[in-house]
């Protein structure tokens, strides 16, 4: 598959800026040749099926993993090479968040506010009750959502300049992510600061996020503004005069589905050329429709595929 | 996989094949050795070298085989590493859930067994010979269900399993100390039933534990951690902020390890020295041995605890840097200073308890008539400086300490398990192979001492000399090589706190040399003075740190 490289603000207003990375766990390629980069100010979301490579990703920025090939730069500094530099700037909060089990949650506060010298105890304090969590509970014996929150807590008081976030709601029921995701919304809007968070959930990264990337099996098979992406993405309701036996082809489409005489065609950037080409195949346009993030993840994935299988072939 | 029962045999195998591995290599290697060498040669004294070696080496594969069966995985729920839960949805019933690895474990240990009998120990036959099979098959049981029900009790666990492999040796002599058949119970007819009844209830007793822990019983917060936490939330908790991020990380190091040493040392002289001490009150000899144990307790427990202490979280298996350390902005070096710190403190309390016990032990209960005798011939030899020597003492025994809880640092910190397996590995085994060494070959090495003491004595303190001085050369090289990737502050801090001590260890070399010094030792004192302050491997640990860190 070709290697995709997408237009980039200058690395002057980049908060993250990975280029050519590339990541290897044995004989699985992890993360391929992937360049992004994330401006400031915005909501960046990140998305990919499980195992797609997420969460190495995360880790590099935040310095967990060294980059095998290529370059990881956030604030203008390596995260391996400076990690007391970058990590004194960024909040993180994981997938699973490994709290220390034996710290109550006003320890935790204390224990992280140390670290951080920007770190504000009222906010901590208004985000602590708007969570509902008890300062004497010891964490251990909080609920998965609890736990979640006091990580987002942890993340989040010192007013980090970049707040990292993976899956923060994978396994979370509907409240709780929307306490999240509103904290994320407030933080961003309020601060102007930089959110990158990750996710399966599209709906979600859809909700909130300014830019997206979407990886899949370790490529970056997209990147750029949400509003372009969706702009450029649309979907074409075709009517064949005669019952089709097999999909047509049409060259640029990222899936075709359908059956007989109907069928759908999701293009990305070729809408221009398609009623000739539709026309060509002896069909017409019968509606032209705007598509989902979610539609988009799943034909740029099955168009990705694709061209894997086709490749190896 | 035809049945469930084969897969989890087969994974069961699977995550220990390693173990098992090694113990078929322990075994062919002892049967190749075994068919290789002759008969007539086995039966002579040379020969009878090969008994010991095999003895140890089938002890060792005995062992990989109990850890082949080791089945356990950790419960981030509980928090506790015990049956594993996974297993509990799947379509069986509990007690083939338990049976299951009890039988393939007994049946493992006894192939194990028989091969070493029928391949290897042919010519130095065991005696009773099924009841070892017997115990063997026992053993395997209960191992398991100590495994399973004290899952919750890490500490207890390791203490019982413990005080399980020591009574185990008591109980396997037990059918050979009635050579006269006294008492016939002690026959192994009668012992190995016994033991059977035993296993079986063992079973029983397994079987329910894991039966209460598959309906979502066998919780770990028992009236033991409740009564802890009750007592611990009465303690006065920490309101303050802390002054800086290495402060925060003290205090979270402390927390996690920092008490243990001084409270394992504290229940030591209570719960054992302090009994010991006042039932043998008015035995003179007993006294200076009692003062020998406790001075060499806290470094033989912080050998112990030293290989928890050097991971990046005591408590967990797993190497790697836990994620929630490895994103604080706090440099590698400061991660390690305050594990250094922690340390010294945990060194510094336990070496108080120990000096406090002796301060209460020597004047109010101990019979100090042989000690008395022994100090006034210690003043007598060192008349100047006999005070000065026992404050070197021991302030070198804490030093000592400390080093057995840091020196490892750079393996623990790797994240690297083959490393820290290996180190840990090399720690045991080298000293048990040289002791064996010794033994084997004391009786040759006192007949040459005897016949050519001169001889001997002038090449092996000239070899002894020249070893420990190419050791320092490679301490310092090491050294450079180590320190030269740290921060110039923290190389300095270290080298005024190694050149202190090391000073220490010098001056009691100096001051402290055998009376009368006929072979001249003072000098090989003052080399290993050198060696004894850790120096360049906590100069790695920091690169270690890093390399765990950053994947």
């Amino acid at each position: 598959m070709k290697h995709m490289k997408f237009p980039s603000p200058s690395s002057a207003e980049a908060v993250v800026a990975i280029t050519d990375l590339f990541r290897r766990f044995g004989p699985k390629t992890v993360l391929n040749n992937v360049s992004l980069y994330v401006p400031r100010g915005s909501v960046f979301g990140l998305v990919g099926e499980n195992g797609a490579g997420k969460t190495t990703l995360i880790k590099h920025i935040l310095g967990l993993l060294r980059a095998e090939a290529g370059s990881v730069r956030v604030f203008g500094l390596d995260p391996v090479a400076d990690p007391v530099g970058v990590l004194g700037r960024i909040g993180y909060l994981s997938e699973q968040p490994d709290l220390p089990g034996w710290m109550r949650v006003e320890e935790l506060l204390r224990y992280t506010q140390a670290f951080y010298p920007n770190w504000d105890m009222a906010y901590a304090e208004k985000l602590r009750e708007q969570f509902g969590l008890a300062p004497g509970a010891r964490l251990k014996t909080l609920s998965k959502g609890q736990q979640a929150k006091a990580g987002l807590l942890a993340a989040q008081a010192h007013r980090p300049e970049l707040l990292l976030l993976d899956e923060p709601s994978s396994g979370l029921d509907p409240i709780v992510r929307r306490d999240i995701l509103e904290a994320v919304i407030r933080t961003v809007s309020e601060e102007g600061r930089t959110v990158f968070f990750s996710s399966h959930l599209l709906e979600e990264i859809e909700r909130v996020s300014d830019y997206v990337a979407m990886l899949h099996q370790g490529h970056l098979v997209l990147c750029g503004p949400l509003d372009d992406i969706k702009a450029q993405h649309r979907r074409f309701m075709l009517s064949f005069a005669t019952p089709q036996s097999k999909p047509p082809v049409i060259a640029g489409a990222l899936s075709v589905t359908g059956a007989g005489r109907e069928w759908a065609v999701i293009c990305n950037g070729t809408r221009n050329e398609l009623p000739a080409i539709v026309t060509a195949l002896g069909a017409r346009i019968i509606e032209e429709q705007a598509v989902s993030l979610n539609d988009i993840f799943v034909a740029q994935a099955g168009t990705a595929t694709t061209a894997e299988t086709t490749s190896s072939v | 996989m035809r049945s469930p029962t084969t897969a989890l045999a087969w994974a069961i195998w699977r995550r220990g094949r390693r173990a098992g591995g090694w113990a078929i290599a322990c075994l062919a290697f002892c049967a190749l050795v075994n068919l290789a060498v002759p008969g007539r040669l086995r039966l002579t004294e040379t020969g009878q070298v090969f008994d010991p070696v095999f003895g140890f080496l089938m002890t060792v594969s005995l062992l990989l085989v109990f850890g082949l069966f080791n089945y356990t995985e950790f419960n981030s729920t509980r928090e506790w590493n015990g049956f594993p839960y996974r297993l509990f949805s799947l379509p069986l019933r509990t007690w083939q859930l338990v049976a299951l690895p009890m039988l393939l474990g007994i049946a493992t240990v006894e192939v194990v067994y028989v091969a070493w009998i029928k391949l290897v120990l042919t010519h130095n036959p065991v005696l009773k010979p099924e009841w070892f099979a017997v115990l063997l098959g026992a053993y395997m049981i209960f191992y398991h269900t100590a495994l399973w029900s004290l899952a919750g009790f890490r500490i207890a666990r390791i203490i019982v399993l413990s005080l399980g492999g020591v009574s185990s040796i008591l109980v396997a002599w037990l059918p050979f100390s009635d050579s006269q058949g006294a008492y016939p119970w002690l026959s192994e007819k009668y012992l190995a039933a016994g033991m059977a009844v035993l296993a079986f209830i063992s079973f029983l007793i397994a079987w329910t534990v894991v039966g209460r822990q598959r309906r979502g019983g066998g919780h770990r917060r028992n009236w033991i951690h409740c009564l802890l936490e009750q007592a611990g939330d009465l303690l006065p908790r920490r309101n303050r902020q802390f002054a800086s991020p290495a402060a925060a990380q003290f205090w979270f190091e402390w927390r996690r390890a920092g008490l243990l040493l001084p409270a394992c040392v504290g229940f030591a002289l209570l719960a054992i020295f302090g009994p010991f001490s006042w039932a043998f009150r008015t035995d003179p000899r007993s006294t200076i041995d009692t003062l020998v144990k406790i001075v060499a307790m806290p470094i033989v427990l912080a050998f112990a605890i030293g290989k928890g202490f050097i991971k990046p979280e005591f408590w967990s298996t797993n190497l790697s840097l836990p994620q929630f350390l490895g994103v604080r902005p706090l440099s590698a070096e400061e991660f390690v200073v305050s594990k250094m710190k922690v340390a010294a403190l945990s060194v510094t309390i336990a070496w108080l308890l120990v000096l406090g016990f002796i301060a209460l032990w020597l004047p109010l209960w101990a019979d100090k008539t042989q000690l008395q005798q022994f100090l006034r011939e210690f003043r007598r030899f060192y008349p100047h400086s006999w005070l000065a020597i026992t404050i070197l003492y021991f302030a070198g025994f804490a030093v000592i300490t400390w080093r057995c809880l840091v020196s490892g640092l750079w393996v623990g910190l790797s994240g690297n398990r083959s490393y820290y397996i290996a180190s840990a590995c090399l720690q045991v085994l080298v000293p048990t192979l040289l002791s064996l060494a010794a033994g084997l070959f004391s009786d040759t090495i006192d007949s040459e001492i005897q016949q050519h003491p001169d001889v001997v004595n002038s090449i092996t303190l000239t070899l002894i000399g020249w070893l420990l001085a190419l050791a320092v050369i490679l301490k310092i090289w090491s050294v450079v090589f180590s320190w030269s990737k740290n921060s110039v502050r923290r190389t300095s801090q270290y080298l005024l706190l190694w050149s202190g001590a090391t000073l220490g260890f010098v001056a009691l070399a100096i001051l402290s040399p055998p009376w009368p010094d006929i072979y001249r030792l003072e000098h090989l004192y003052v080399l290993v003075a050198f060696l004894l302050f850790p120096f360049a491997r906590l100069g790695l640990a920091p690169l270690s740190f890093a390399r765990n860190r950053h994947g």
